[in-house]
């Protein structure tokens, strides 16, 4: 007897069906617009209107500036964080068969992970102000 | 219908018009109910603040959002001369595409969904992760200052709730055992004294369905969490240098997520297409129509806050994401995984 | 085996990240004015889990990790050198203001690393435990973030750092997509019939990417400018504690995984310990810094250490122990002799012309530089030479005495700056005189070390000796 794939990836295939409609769909919205526009004439470009928005006069700084150094701070958060999370998905789906050692070692995770939470915080890295 | 389609016209082909036909009932019917949904969001905030809302365009205004959107289809698109033009329009196909692309594992009914993976719920968050680059891109791509900054709040706003998503979707799991979404509906079953439908009525899960609903809200950018778009501090936001139908399509990207959302509020926490009490007279009524029913439920709740809750300031959203949400779904995951290892798994 | 049983295996890891999540807290409410408490209690922790280690021995967690002989030596020397690193360091950061709490637990953390790298027996627990000890030291490099050069340092070691590793974790995946297995053992029998194309690949990013960590040629490159831009300390701690463990890493993969296919790795050893000694001491003559020349002498001696493995018997495994730990007092003594190296504003200097004449202005410490120094070189009455001759003996007693005189010729090449550093302390004329010593710590520090690698040092023959070889035949 065959044994039954641990993943039916048959069921993926309308997903990649669908990303290709909506793509499709997407681009069109995009696309036909601006084809509509140069045929009904609506599109009349000048450099004003191109410029960048700005409140009545010309943009005077670089738009590509420098931004806070908290958001790199988040961004990092984020990861070691999101990571903690896909750990844990595995984790939760088998919590039945890996019994009280793969739950202990799991919440040991969570703690060593609470202190570096507290950590950051008693630092500042979540001030925002 | 697939069968019925591979009898006629062979088996690779007729599965394949057959998909095609399904993909469409769920894409073309999604668009037609974020338009509804943009005039029902508009009538119930002109109601809260005594206004009328759209009122001219067909009986009851109820055709405004078609309208609408066919004034922008033939403006011009314009666009900026120091934009990247590549990416800049890349960016509102990239939000639109996974807006869509979210609803291919939802559960509409018993056997009601296009692609049954058994990994639904990861699926939904890696697509809603990637909608943030449509976001990013934008901000960048625009070449201007307010849709930069726009863009670095969205996506520091966007991450920070995702954390807090990601413990709550562990606690799910934990209950149901499964990613799948049509077995978490499944797990739902008489899940509270045998006979009540829903995670979300459970006093243990409750917390998380308030945090997940909070974070849902956070994670489209809906008031009172909208700091990317600002008006008075960053004009429009990241689609200030948008224009046209290309606007449109952040603006359809947006309601598609809050539905989804709305959806997934209902299907993880209170019962999917389920009735809300497992008694069999309630099942005769077509599970579609109770997804309906919560689904539109939510999406009053979501218009309901709009109107009603004043925009955050960013540091409170920080702090609410990082020091509330985190460490309490933290401690919810613990405390959840515990009482099932002593009460399920016997320890 | 009882997962309490496999935990008490790993008792001194248990001790150091217990301790040190419990320093962190510590460090997080007491702030910066803790410093000094919280770098005794590491000492301390270090200590414990230095004695910890007597009563370890076997494998854990089904074959991942191993505590035996050879561990527990190279832990020995890790945690006395981690120790060493953390006493030296609040007075070098407090002068400039630059004290944190962190540090002392940022080599704990490492020391973690690098305990989980000698004991790894699986090729996942090994790549663990060196990203622990890798991600703490960029972080330990660039920790005067406000001097450039030290965050210059920080994020070039950081960015060739991720390189290695991604090298190596590389060669770690196609290891295991054409053995089927990440431990030793199972790769060691994978090998044993055979080795195909594809290991063979996997064998040479492996090497590649220890290399790199052991900063042998040609993956040395970040050495010299990492040495230069981190504060003294924390490159005292780069070239004694991470280099034991990582040698001691090559060594346990290149006999208990690699064992079948030692003719295919040792050539590869072989042109690394030649390469690193020639360059090593060709490239120190030019040398005007004082830590860039102990880093061009620490790929020397990385060099020699590696002959000993390129032997590939026990005694060339032994004879690479034993160098290891020499060689850390060698170069932990250099650079307490280099933190000394103050002028009389109390700034750190770190030209070798500075050093002129340090014999008439501070003739102790110019004693104990000298001693070192020849000790480094390798010269007969010193300890330094011991380990040395040991290295060669084992290239000698395989027949490979071609490569023990090139050895041997190579050595006389970098006695050159050696000797060079010895001269200007001595004939030139005097520079000006730098600040007094402050410390007594650092001093008796300084005179340990200088009485260890001197002759006296042959007392600890049978000692050493006897430990090094249990290590040894712990792997064969």
């Amino acid at each position: 007897m065959r044994e039954k794939p641990l993943v039916d990836l048959s069921q993926y295939l309308p997903i990649l069906l669908f990303l290709g409609v909506a793509l499709a769909i997407s681009g069109a919205f995009v696309v036909l617009p601006m084809i509509v526009n140069r045929l009904t004439g609506t599109a009349k470009p000048n450099p004003d209107k191109l410029a960048e928005y700005e409140c009545g006069f010309p943009a005077f700084e670089d738009s590509r500036a420098q931004f806070d150094v908290r958001f790199y701070l988040v961004a990092i958060l984020f990861i070691v964080f999101d990571l903690e999370a896909a750990f844990l998905y595995p984790w939760a789906v088998s919590l039945g068969g890996i019994g009280l050692t793969g739950w202990a070692s799991m919440m040991l995770f969570l703690v060593e992970l609470g202190i570096g939470f507290a950590y950051a915080w008693k630092k500042g890295a979540l001030d925002w102000e | 219908m697939t069968e019925w389609f591979q009898s006629l016209i062979g088996h690779g082909l007729g599965w394949f018009v057959a998909t095609l036909i399904l993909i469409l009932m769920i894409s073309l019917p999604l668009m037609l109910a974020v338009a509804m949904v943009i005039y029902g969001d508009r009538k119930i905030w002109a109601a809260m603040a005594l206004r009328r809302g759209p009122n001219v365009v067909g009986p009851f205004g109820v055709l405004q959002s078609f309208a609408d959107g066919l004034k922008v289809f033939l403006q011009e698109v314009i666009i900026p001369s120091a934009a990247n033009k590549g990416l800049f329009l890349i960016a509102p196909i990239i939000t639109f595409t996974v807006a869509q692309l979210a609803w291919a594992v939802i559960p509409f009914g018993k056997h009601m969904v296009l692609a049954n993976i058994n990994v639904g719920l990861l699926y939904i968050l890696a697509i809603s992760s990637i909608g943030v680059y449509g976001i990013i891109i934008a901000g960048w791509a625009s070449n201007s200052k307010y849709p930069f900054y726009s863009a670095m709040r969205a996506a520091a706003q966007m991450v920070s709730y995702e954390v807090s998503i990601g413990f709550v979707l562990v606690t799910v799991v934990l209950w149901s055992g499964t990613f799948n979404l049509s077995g978490i509906v499944e797990a739902q079953r008489a899940h509270v004294f045998g006979i009540i439908n829903g995670f979300g009525f459970n006093p243990l899960l409750f917390p998380m369905a308030v945090v997940f609903l909070i974070s849902a809200m956070a994670e489209t950018g809906r008031a009172p969490f909208d700091l990317t778009e600002a008006e008075s501090e960053l004009v429009a936001g990241y689609q200030t240098e948008y224009s046209s139908m290309v606007f449109a399509l952040y603006w359809l990207g947006e309601y598609a997520n809050v539905l989804l959302m709305c959806a997934l509020n209902a299907v993880l926490f209170w019962g999917g297409w389920l009735p809300p009490i497992d008694w069999a007279p309630l099942y005769h009524i077509p599970g579609i129509v109770w997804l309906f029913i919560k689904v539109l439920a939510f999406f009053f709740v979501f218009s309901w806050v709009k109107a009603t809750v004043p925009r955050y300031r960013y540091d409170q959203l920080m702090r609410l994401g990082w020091k509330i949400f985190l460490p309490l779904s933290l401690f919810w995951v613990f405390l959840v995984s515990g009482y099932l290892m002593i009460t399920r798994y016997g320890v | 085996m009882s997962m309490i049983a496999s935990l008490a295996l790993t008792l001194p890891e248990l001790i150091l990240s217990t301790g040190a999540l419990l320093l962190l807290l510590v460090a997080a409410w007491g702030g910066d004015g803790s410093s000094r408490l919280i770098s005794w209690a590491s000492v301390a922790l270090l200590a414990i889990a230095g004695l910890s280690l007597g009563c370890a021995n076997g494998v854990a967690f089904d074959g991942l990790y191993k505590a035996d002989a050879f561990s527990n030596f190279a832990k020995a020397l890790v945690y006395a050198a981690a120790a060493v690193s953390i006493l030296i360091a609040p007075r070098f950061f407090e002068a400039r203001g630059a004290m944190r709490a962190e540090y002392p637990i940022l080599i704990l953390l490492s020391s973690v690393g690098m305990g989980m790298m000698v004991s790894a027996t699986d090729l996942l627990t090994l790549y663990v435990g060196l990203e622990l000890q890798s991600l703490a030291a960029y972080v330990l490099a660039s920790f005067m973030r406000r001097d450039s050069r030290s965050a210059e340092a920080g994020l070039k070691y950081f960015v060739l750092g991720a390189l290695a590793s991604g090298i190596l974790l590389y060669g770690i995946s196609l290891l295991y997509g054409f053995t089927g297995t990440t431990q030793f053992g199972g790769v060691a029998t994978a090998l044993g019939d055979g080795i195909s194309h594809g290991e063979l690949f996997g064998l040479v990013f492996v090497m590649a990417g220890l290399a790199f960590k052991i900063s042998a040629v040609p993956f040395h490159m970040w050495t010299p400018d990492v040495y230069e831009g981190a504060p003294t300390p924390v490159t005292a701690f780069f070239a004694s504690a991470p280099k034991v463990a990582a040698m001691a890493l090559l060594v346990r993969i290149a006999v208990d995984a690699m064992g079948p296919a030692t003719s295919s790795w040792q050539q590869i050893v072989i042109f690394a310990a030649l390469a690193s000694t020639i360059l090593g001491g060709v490239a120190a003559i030019g040398q005007v810094n004082i830590k860039r020349l102990l880093a061009y002498s620490s790929i020397n001696n990385v060099g020699f250490a590696l002959f000993g493995l390129a032997a590939g018997t026990p005694d060339g495994v032994a004879a690479t122990m034993s160098y290891m730990a020499v060689y850390i007092v060698m170069t932990l003594g250099s650079f307490l002799c280099v933190l000394q190296m103050r002028n009389a504003a109390g700034d750190a200097v770190e030209d070798i012309a500075s050093l002129s004449g340090l014999s008439r202005t501070r003739p102790g410490l110019a004693a104990a530089f000298a001693i070192f120094m020849f000790s480094l070189a390798g010269i007969p009455p010193l300890f330094g030479f011991w380990p040395k001759f040991l290295v060669f003996d084992a290239l000698v007693a395989i027949g490979l005495w071609p490569l023990a005189m090139i050895g041997i010729a190579t050595s006389v090449i970098g006695a050159f700056y050696y000797l060079k550093i010895v001269k200007t302390m001595y004939f030139d004329e005097p520079a000006p005189a730098y600040a007094p010593s402050a410390s007594r710590m650092e001093n008796g520090l300084i005179a340990l070390s200088a009485v260890a690698v001197s002759p006296l040092g042959y007392l600890a023959i049978p000692l050493l000796g006897a430990l090094s070889m249990a290590a040894a035949r712990a792997l064969f």
